[in-house]
């Protein structure tokens, strides 16, 4: 069996690790990864700037790539969510709307495709390590799918889950977000992070990339030893 | 409704400074919130009773102009009167020449956000009517000379301390207790009660085939308001109307659970017109005053009209991040936090910052609280893209240009890499563009080596 | 009232509900039945332990010589010296006026009051009233007005004392709202769960706010 892999242009640029993580778990789930040509960008930050005629163009492209996929599978919560959006970019009389929608059904956020679709493999994953999960916005609430990455989690042999007090707020990243209000997504974000300092672990997991940049990129600059790990990654047993 | 347009992000930067207020507004915050989180999961039937109330909203709705005309017949058939308001001034203006008429000096009022929205206090005191808050947290907003910060609890960002010195300086009584403190409004809120002119109550849910105003509360403030003085005036908007008393009944059934946590609030009233033959108390006069002020617009928007079917629990300021950060000063509008950031955009008046829905994390904590089934970050991003239309945003725009030729994205990406990796360069050239601004606080893990060179290498899979 | 407003809302709201396009009304949801009255029989038990723990007190009266010691009890206890009384069925079942006043108390008839009640009250110790349903599923007194039922009685003096015949018992709000639907709606109808509180100044839960400190509830059981 294969599946598409769908890098968001984040994992393809700043963090390939998750990717690569991606395609091992698949493989060790018995489904072939396949990376198809001339993926960039999903346009979920065009998007949320209320421009989603400036998506509609990387829908067309998005749908074109991916329409022959048996399955297309996704490392971020929300690039999915994007997916799941793109009919709703076209016209009832654009014949993109449905195949649009095709691909759309047929997209799943990692966690999802290995519990879903896999009915949730034993990954073999193995993980000595201390750590806790930030379930992010769009994986949880907006997918539906946070129980997903739970339920694979409690799979993962020697990993000691310690929960957050509040695992569901939001990380205060928010895409363009972050840049229209800098000073309130800190402060949102500073909740964040005191939290998972206050739970003492060595690592915070997440099914989301854009959550584990906003994270990791707060806790370098503090210079806390508490790494951040996507889900693919814990999968995977590679930091071990 | 000063000419300048509020700031939202500049409100917001002065609201983080105050550490004292945040570190109040956290712990308040999260503790109502934990009511409500108990209380819907104490309720098994819960998801039935959100799509029960949701259906009843809806349905409402599509029978609004019926409905309000049923709701006077009625009101009028009980001894009421019913005065509709096109907008803030006209609703204002309304209600003062009511109590002009009446000869009230007087006038005690009950907890309404409606009254904030028409500026009802000041045009009051305009009309040298002396208008007492007497909902506890209004009343100290009001010693305070501030406006509220939650649509329930709109003292949440004052601490017993400040409550304290301001009953010192306002009543000359204080105590530091926190029950004794209540007692010293409830003696110094009694003598108006009993004194009033009259008494204005805002209206939870009005039911159309009997004409009856419900009003919800736990202090007992809008009972006495209602019952006490000679005139009673009710405001509400006019969405707030359904047909039978069983729709309002699965109404009730979400609304205080997801307000403070409650099955039922203390005092639960059903007001039908005024004092009737033989009756000893009792509002000899009462008055409907039903407002616009944007709403049948909104009405007509595919869209946005699912605001109108908010009951104002709450729930949805206290799930949100960017509220929980700030509180609801920095919103510059009567209605903060998501379903303010939806209203205050449609409301005539256009209170607030117009950029407030891009104010958002899209975490849509407030569609998963709300009992009337809202999609906030739906609504929102509807908004954002109707103020996109008006904008340039060459950023993100260019970004998107860029996403269609990947050869160019990802040749952009490696030039990047070489030159500055980290984006520091970029951020210390240019401290106010998107990438400057996001690192304000972050550090960048840098760009890599890409994903699809590094695939090839691994040998599993390849290209198809 | 503002005609030309009227006119101009409605025709708008019309314009709004008739103009129906792709996205009309309502919005396509499954249909939805109310929630039905609960079908368990409402009983004392039920209700005292959802009242009292919301502030009130509660004790049964198996007979009307229990109820009257009860009614005298409390009389005692809250140090009652002035009382109003609602003319009601189930007060005069008990004889509760007689009671209170055989206690050293004086008692006001709904006729004793001016036309402004309220103030006259402000310095009455005690409201003693019947209801007109009560809740079993949250402890809820209904109070409906009437001309021999003022509203102020359960509100202004500092004790309410609530005598509730079992025969008024319903389960909950659903079956009150189908009960008062059956009918023409009195001028008030309150519905009080509780003692008045408040949490404003720091979320401090605070009980006893504007309306009566105390309230205590007789149970008719034979009535
Ligand atoms: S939008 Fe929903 S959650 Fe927010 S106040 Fe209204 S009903 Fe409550």
């Amino acid at each position: 069996m294969d599946a598409f892999l769908f890098i968001p242009c984040l994992v393809a640029h700043v963090m390939p690790q998750v990717g690569e993580a991606t395609a091992r778990v698949l493989a060790r789930a018995g489904v072939t990864p396949r990376l198809p040509d001339g993926q960039t960008c999903c346009g979920q930050f065009a998007y949320k700037r209320g421009l989603p005629e400036a998506v509609r163009p990387l829908a067309r492209r998005f749908v074109e790539i991916f329409e022959d996929a048996p399955a297309v599978v996704g490392p971020s919560g929300s690039c999915v969510a994007m997916v799941r959006r793109y009919p709703e970019l076209f016209d009832a009389d654009d014949p993109f709307r449905r195949r649009a929608g095709r691909v759309a059904a047929k997209t799943y956020e990692l966690g999802e495709y290995l519990v879903d679709v896999l009915g949730c493999p034993d990954l073999g994953a193995r993980l000595p390590l201390r750590a806790t999960l930030h379930a992010s916005c769009q994986t949880t609430r907006v997918l539906g799918v946070g129980g997903h990455t739970e339920r694979l989690l409690a799979g993962v042999a020697d990993l000691i889950l310690t929960p957050l007090p509040h695992p569901e707020r939001c990380c205060g990243f928010g895409g363009g977000f972050s840049v229209d209000y800098p000073e309130l997504s800190q402060a949102i974000l500073d909740k964040k992070i005191e939290d998972i300092l206050a739970a003492d672990v060595a690592a915070v997991i997440a099914a989301e990339p854009s959550c584990l940049l906003n994270i990791g990129s707060a806790l370098a600059r503090r210079g806390a030893a508490v790494r951040t790990l996507h889900l693919a990654e814990v999968l995977a047993g590679e930091a071990a | 409704m000063s000419a300048a347009k509020h700031d939202f992000a500049k409100a917001a930067a002065k609201a983080l400074d105050d550490r004292e207020s945040r570190a109040i507004l956290d712990r308040a915050i999260f503790h109502i919130d934990v009511l409500r989180q108990r209380s819907v999961k104490a309720m098994p039937d819960f998801a039935e009773r959100r799509a029960r109330a949701v259906a009843v909203r809806e349905k409402t709705l599509a029978r609004l102009p019926e409905l309000l005309e049923t709701l006077e017949a009625r009101v009028t058939a009980a001894g009421g009167r019913v005065h509709y308001a096109e907008d803030a001034a006209q609703a204002a203006a309304t209600v003062t020449d009511i109590l002009t008429a009446a000869g009230a000096k007087l006038v005690v009022k009950g907890k309404s956000m409606v009254s904030e929205e028409i500026g009802l206090n000041d045009a009051l005191a305009a009309a040298g009517i002396e208008a007492v808050e007497t909902d506890l947290g209004e009343y100290i907003i009001q010693l305070a000379g501030q406006r509220p910060s939650h649509i329930l609890a709109p003292a949440l960002h004052v601490s017993k301390e400040q409550v304290s010195a301001l009953f010192q300086e306002k009543l000359g009584r204080t105590s530091a207790d926190i029950p004794e403190m209540t007692r010293i409004a409830r003696d110094s809120l009694r003598e108006k009660f009993l004194a009033a002119d009259a008494g204005i109550t805002g209206c939870n849910i009005a039911v159309a085939r009997t004409g009856t105003v419900t009003v919800l509360e736990n202090e007992g403030n809008i009972r006495f308001s209602a019952s006490c003085p000679p005139v009673h005036v009710a405001l509400m908007t006019l969405e707030k109307v359904v047909e039978t008393l069983a729709d309002a009944a699965a109404i009730l059934d979400i609304l205080p659970p997801s307000a403070t946590g409650q099955t039922l609030p203390v005092h639960l009233s059903f007001f039908t017109g005024a004092r009737r033959d033989g009756e000893r108390d009792g509002p000899r006069e009462m008055h409907l005053v039903v407002v616009d002020n944007g709403r049948s617009a909104v009405l007509a928007d595919p869209v946005l009209r699912d605001i109108l079917r908010c009951i104002r629990c709450g729930a949805c300021l206290n799930v949100c991040p960017v509220y929980q950060a700030v509180g609801g000063h920095a919103y510059g509008s009567v209605y903060p936090g998501p379903m303010g950031s939806v209203l205050s955009s449609v409301l005539a008046g256009g209170e607030g910052d117009p950029r407030q829905p891009f104010a958002c994390t899209h975490c849509a904590a407030c569609a998963g609280a709300c009992p009337a089934g809202i999609d906030h970050p739906a609504l929102l991003q509807e908004l954002r893209r109707r103020l996109a239309a008006t904008e340039p945003d060459p950023a993100a725009r260019a970004f998107a240009a860029l996403a269609r030729h990947p050869w160019l994205f990802d040749g952009l990406a490696a030039v990047a890499r070489t030159v500055d990796p980290r984006l520091t360069k970029t951020a210390a050239l240019a401290p106010d563009s998107p990438v400057g601004r996001f690192l304000r606080g972050r550090r960048f893990p840098g760009l890599a080596r890409p994903f699809a060179r590094r695939f090839r290498k691994m040998g599993q899979g390849g290209k198809s | 009232m503002n005609a030309c407003a009227k006119m101009a809302i409605l025709g708008r709201l019309r314009a709004a509900v008739e103009g129906v396009g792709p996205a009309g009304f309502p919005r396509p949801a499954p249909a939805q039945g109310l929630r039905r009255a609960g079908a368990g029989a409402a009983d004392f038990a039920v209700f005292a332990g959802a009242l009292t723990a919301l502030g009130p007190t509660f004790e049964l009266a198996r007979t009307p010589d229990e109820a009257r010691a009860a009614v005298a009890g409390a009389v005692a206890r809250h140090e009652v010296r002035t009382a109003v009384a609602w003319d009601h069925p189930d007060l005069a079942a008990v004889g509760a006026v007689a009671v209170i006043e055989g206690a050293g108390a004086s008692v006001l008839s709904p006729d004793d009051l001016p036309g402004r009640a309220c103030p006259s009250l402000a310095a009455v110790d005690m409201g003693i009233t019947g209801v007109a349903y009560a809740l079993g599923a949250t402890g809820s007194l209904i109070l409906t007005a009437g001309p021999s039922m003022p509203r102020s009685a359960a509100l202004v003096p500092r004790l309410h004392l609530a005598l509730v015949a079992r025969s008024r018992l319903l389960p909950d709000l659903p079956a009150l709202c189908d009960r008062l639907a059956g009918g023409p709606m009195p001028s008030a109808v309150n519905c009080v769960t509780g003692v008045s509180s408040t949490g404003d100044i720091e979320f401090v839960y605070v009980r006893g706010v504007h309306g009566p400190l105390a309230v205590h509830v007789i149970g008719l059981d034979w009535l």
